[in-house]
């Protein structure tokens, strides 16, 4: 059975000046143990999409319609109490960006992790001590013991990311939903973090949603990526596949927009803006800026549809199929 | 950033944004926030009051009548009449003048000393500031209601010490206001591109710092309305203020208290109403103010 | 984080109130020196001879010039002489020791009922934001805000006392009982239960009830709405967020993980309304005529008692400065962001 089923999944924020339709309509799968990516770019709907599955949406948010099957049960529509007690951690976690300030700053990172142990998994507290110092052993944290009765604003934003995962893993969660992990952290600890995912992958069997707008990360530890844009999934399918293969006109712009070692003359752009979410356009919310535009593009949403075996786009004009590597993009 | 201006910078297409001009906005943040509406009537009431109230009046406020004297309420006397034969009601719109001179005058008092001796700590820093911060400690050592209760009882019975008194314990929290704004308004982005345009201090301090710290400010000023008249009618109760048989809302209070035994509560229950009335306006007023100045916590 | 480390801090936050208390009793005897005419001719009245009158002025100092006045009356208090007080003619201090039960005992009771209602209101009032219990917090919050704590303390005089007539009127810490205890704290709610003697035990409990709330429930209001404000923003906050995201339950992540961090800013706010309640009781003693500090210093300053008036506010001050030393050594100890 599949693990997580998104179909349909719409979210709004309720503004002043209106409805803010921020998830049109999403939808994917994971299956037990793959990594999907979700890409896009800022204010695509990546966070609020996370956001949405485990029922963590601040105000004004809400989620309007859709569906959110986990092992073929319904979460959109569950009662708090029953999130909150059968999911969130223990079957599904979750780790954020700016993982200093997504710690409690009062409470020292041995004693928030002891705490999950003891009441999520009913240890006393010296088998949550231990435990403690195993699981953050395993993400290689040096000096456990005495690391663990520091204080966030005392960790490097590294260290503090792998407490992150720590706490997420205390549960043993079957999916990690990691929002921008590595957003915010220099270049070679994100090489590490990125690591120390894929080696927990390989160890649990861990499913995961990785969150991002680096293509390049995605590259390095998904199977297969949706890509996202305004709200609604633009293509999604194998990770080769999509990279050596866009069928969808977004992708292939993002793939082209890569900066690339060696590259002569400008940057590659997408033309125009991101589409006003408030006041989306009719039809395909890509049109406007679509170098494949045809009429029925302005006319009617295209639904998410296969095309290869694999992979899903939506899109009335698909780009055609490449046959060998792209050549620089 | 508002969610708003990240996800839709503008459309491409499709319909314009909604139009909402600045009144437009105001009344929207008003329709939302009743309580604040409510306050704005309340302090507008007061004005009228004081205004107009004293000249459409219909007996003599100071009008002793010992046969009338402590007649409970009635068409006559709505209020009813005080132990000298006063007419409350009649005290207590002219009260309002008075009171409302007296703490507006100590609020822009205080305001213009304290903004000033936190907008000079703060912009010219390290020596000035140390000073000028260890003495608003020592002021804020004390009590406050004890501190006026002391300036107030070395200056004498009267108005002016009245507002001197309670102008004199709200220095110290402009000051600090002032300071802590001047501080991080001075090391922000603006400021660095002004100087680097050219601008000479004053003129930095006076043109851009200044009216960036103003909204605070206002807000501090309006809640301080309210205290204000609470402590000068706290004075004036315990006779440092204004003294009997003054019309006051305080000294009406005390005259309420001294025939307290006989039972006649609607000398001292009406010009209380008065004051947490008028105390709740100003307080629901400067509440409202921070809810729309304040861009985190606007209705949006 | 080491409790030597907070210790050391505690001391130097002592240390640091002798420099502000000397400024601070600088400012109180200038203001006594300010008020026009004198206190031997205030209290001797006009028909004393002029070497009387002189001879008086001697012994009260007052003959020599300011600063003087002032080094002797520090000397003074050095050794814990804080003069005689022209109208009791008592030491000051023993005046103040006879009277300061009365006003802890008031303030005291009065702040813990404060904090017991409007911490638990201001929490419940964060979690369901816009509910019925919320509405009641900011009623309670701005009621009492605005209301001059005099007049409270009187219609709730008129009402209980002299409408009712459930509750004892202003006439004392015992109500209307007949009973005198020998004081052995002073605090009359521990002594008449010490003594074993209940009835007055209930007496006192019944004299205290209008005080403490007319003072308590002034006290109450900011207490609940900084503690309603403070809580809706943490609850807002990431850390929470990662808190519920590991389906911890809410009520933990309320009282364990929010409300820690929200402590700091409601202790604040705790120590600023205690320096306000400690005005706040002059004007609740008078009403109730309870024999407090308050009402001592109010017939003082009526009676231009200078040593009584600066004992008073000396006393009250000192009071206050120690109160926001807890408070300090509080937040540095809940906080450990605080370097010290």
């Amino acid at each position: 059975m599949r693990l997580l089923e998104v179909s349909e999944l719409r979210t709004s924020f309720f503004l002043r000046s209106g409805e803010l339709r921020v998830l049109d309509g999403v939808g994917f799968e994971i299956e037990p143990g793959e990594v999907l990516g979700l890409v896009g770019e800022t204010g695509s709907g990546k966070s609020v999409t996370a956001y949405s599955i485990i029922g963590l949406l601040k105000q004004p948010g809400r989620v309007v319609g859709g569906h959110v099957r986990w092992q073929g049960r319904d979460l959109v529509g569950l009662r708090e109490t029953e999130l909150e007690q059968d999911i969130r951690g223990k079957e599904i976690s979750m780790i954020f960006q700016n993982p200093r300030e997504a710690l409690n700053p009062v409470i020292t990172v041995g004693r928030q992790l002891t705490q999950v142990l003891e009441i999520r998994r009913g240890m006393s507290k010296r088998e949550a001590r231990q435990e403690a110092i195993k699981i953050v052993k395993s993400v290689h944290i040096s000096d456990p013991e005495s690391r663990l009765g520091s204080y966030p604003h005392q960790l490097s934003g590294g260290m503090a990311q792998r407490i992150m995962i720590s706490l997420a893993l205390s549960c043993e969660p079957r999916l990690l939903i990691a929002d921008e992990p590595t957003t915010g952290l220099d270049v070679t600890t994100q090489y590490q973090i990125v690591q120390l995912l894929r080696e927990l992958r390989q160890r649990t069997g861990m499913a995961m949603l990785l969150i991002t707008h680096d293509l390049a990360l995605a590259a390095q530890i998904c199977d297969r990526v949706a890509v996202l844009y305004a709200g609604r999934i633009a293509e999604v399918g194998r990770l080769e596949h999509l990279f050596r293969s866009p069928r969808h006109p977004y992708t292939k712009a993002l793939l082209a927009s890569r900066p690339r070692l060696g590259l002569k003359g400008d940057i590659v752009t997408i033309a125009g803006n991101v589409a006003n979410l408030m006041h989306p356009p009719r039809g395909c919310r890509f049109h406007p800026r679509c170098p494949n535009a045809v009429s029925v593009c302005s006319r009617e949403q295209p639904a998410l549809e296969p095309i290869d075996p694999g992979q899903r786009v939506a899109c009335h004009n698909p780009v055609a199929q490449q046959q060998e590597v792209a050549a620089g993009g | 950033m508002a969610i708003e201006e990240i996800v839709a910078p503008g459309s491409s297409v499709a319909g314009p944004p909604p139009v909402v001009g600045r009144f437009g906005d105001l009344v929207y943040q008003l329709r939302g926030n009743p309580a604040t509406f409510a306050g704005l009537f309340i302090v507008g009431l007061i004005f009228l009051s004081a205004l107009l109230g004293p000249v459409l009046a219909r007996y003599d406020p100071y009008g002793v009548n010992l046969g009338d004297a402590a007649l409970a309420p009635s068409f006559t006397h709505p209020f009813g009449t005080d132990q000298y034969g006063e007419d409350v009601f009649t005290r207590v719109v002219v009260a309002s003048r008075l009171d409302l001179i007296m703490v507006l005058s100590a609020v822009a008092l205080s305001t213009v000393i304290g903004v000033t001796i936190g907008a000079i700590a703060g912009f010219f820093g390290h020596f000035f500031d140390e000073g000028v911060m260890r003495s608003q400690d020592v002021l804020q050592a004390f009590p406050r209601f004890v501190f006026a209760m002391a300036v107030a009882w070395a200056l004498g019975p009267g108005v002016t010490t009245v507002i001197v008194a309670t102008a004199a314990i709200n220095i110290p929290g402009y000051a600090r206001l002032m300071r802590g704004l001047m501080l991080s308004v001075k090391e922000s982005q603006f400021a660095l591109a002004a100087v680097a345009v050219g601008n000479s201090r004053w003129r930095l301090l006076w043109r851009h710092l200044l009216p960036n710290c103003l909204t605070p400010v206002i807000v501090l000023s309006t809640l301080q309305c309210g205290f204000t008249i609470l402590e000068a009618a706290g004075l004036s109760f315990i006779g440092l203020g204004v003294r009997v048989p003054t019309a006051e809302w305080g000294v009406m209070i005390a005259m309420g208290l001294q025939d307290f035994l006989q039972g006649h509560w609607w000398i001292y229950t009406f010009p209380g109403l008065a004051i947490a009335v008028a105390v709740l306006g100003f307080n629901l007023l400067g509440d409202g103010l921070q809810d729309i100045l304040d861009p985190k916590r606007r209705r949006v | 984080m080491g409790s030597t480390r907070l210790l050391l801090y505690a001391a130097r936050r002592l240390l640091f109130i002798v420099p502000v208390l000397l400024v601070a009793l600088f400012l109180v005897f200038a203001l006594t020196r300010i008020v026009p005419g004198n206190p031997v001719d205030r209290v001797a009245g006009p028909y004393i001879s002029n070497e009387r009158r002189a001879e008086l002025k001697h012994i009260a100092y007052l003959d020599r010039p300011f600063y003087e006045q002032f080094a002797l009356y520090l000397r003074d208090l050095s050794h814990g002489n804080m003069g005689t007080s022209y109208t009791t003619a008592q030491d000051v201090s023993k005046d103040l020791r006879q009277r300061f039960p009365a006003t802890f005992e008031l303030v005291t009771y009065a702040m813990l009922f404060a904090i017991a209602v409007a911490i638990p209101l201001g929490i419940a009032a964060a979690i369901k934001k816009d509910s019925w219990i919320d509405s009641v917090a900011r009623a309670v919050s701005v009621l009492g805000v605005s209301m001059p704590i005099f007049w409270l303390g009187l219609m709730l005089l008129y009402v209980f006392f002299y409408f009712l007539d459930w509750l004892p009127g202003p006439v004392g810490r015992t109500g209307s009982a007949t009973v005198f205890i020998k004081p052995i704290t002073g605090f009359l709610t521990v002594d008449s239960l010490i003594t074993g003697n209940l009835d007055l035990f209930g007496q006192v409990v019944k004299a205290l009830v209008l005080p403490c709330f007319t003072l308590g429930f002034v006290a109450m209001a900011p207490i609940a709405r900084m503690t309603r404000a403070v809580m809706v923003e943490v609850l807002q906050s990431d850390y929470i967020r990662t808190a519920r995201s590991l389906g911890l339950p809410f009520r933990v992540v309320v009282l364990r993980h929010a409300l820690k961090n929200a402590m700091i800013p409601i202790l604040t706010i705790i120590a600023a309304v205690y320096g306000y309640a400690l005005g706040g009781e002059v004007l609740v003693e008078i009403i109730f005529s309870w024999p407090g500090m308050g009402q001592y210093s109010y017939n003082a300053l009526l009676s231009s008692d200078f040593p009584a008036i600066q004992g008073f506010v000396l006393l009250v001050t000192l009071l206050y400065m120690v109160i926001y030393l807890f408070l300090d050594i509080a937040n540095a100890a809940l906080d450990p962001r605080v370097r010290y």
